[in-house]
């Protein structure tokens, strides 16, 4: 899977998840720029991500994740 | 691991202790100002059972999103743990997810705590035993 591909199927997750089909997600989005976007949905956000790209993360990498852009990096270095 | 108390977000702390005093509860000491948290936090007891109560200091506290959604509220429960990272390890394994790496916590002494989340059960914070 390309990034580019990672990046259109985050989108899609992310406004599945957060029920607002306008997000655009850019690398530098982060939690400031998303509504509902919390440390709570945080950790739902990374389950479904898990799910979605079948991929596991660890614990140090799921607490560096800064923005999207981090997290696409990831997803791309486990698919 | 043991039950250490359970976190409960308000809006106004002073208020909500008088209430839980009212309940039956002692309180341990006066709210402390968290900065890294921007919140304050006290703690009281009752029979055994201890709460702690947090409250945003701000908007632009960690807290505020939270206390916007559960409002007035328990929200996580705290267990005390005589070794931090291998309790960390062991819920990671069994599927909790971090949400902050381990820190330093004011309000209790400045024994570091670390948060997880769990689809069954909700946010579990862990507290290293004091020595």
């Amino acid at each position: 899977m390309s990034r580019s591909e990672v990046m259109a199927a985050l989108q899609e997750l992310f406004r599945e998840l957060f029920d607002d089909g306008s997000i655009t997600l850019t690398d530098a989005t982060t939690a400031a720029d998303i509504d509902g976007w919390d440390s709570l949905e945080h950790v739902n956000l990374i389950v479904t991500v898990e799910k979605r790209f079948r991929v596991r993360f660890t614990m140090d990498e799921i607490l560096s994740l800064q923005s999207v852009g981090d997290m696409a990096d990831l997803v791309c270095e486990k698919t | 691991m043991t039950l250490h108390h359970v976190g409960y977000l308000v809006a106004d702390i002073g208020a909500a202790a008088e209430e839980f005093i009212l309940l039956g509860f002692s309180q341990e000491w006066e709210p402390i100002y968290d900065e890294a948290r921007d919140a304050r936090i006290c703690f009281l007891q009752t029979g055994g059972t201890r709460i702690e109560l947090i409250c945003p200091a701000s908007p632009a506290s960690p807290y505020a999103p939270l206390l916007k959604k559960f409002k007035n509220a328990p929200y996580h429960l705290c267990f005390e743990t005589d070794g931090l990272e291998e309790a960390q390890a062991e819920l990671f394994s069994r599927g909790y997810v971090p949400v902050r790496p381990p820190e330093a916590a004011p309000a209790l002494g400045g024994r570091r705590v670390a948060f997880f989340m769990h689809g069954g059960v909700g946010l579990i914070e862990l507290v290293e035993r004091a020595c």
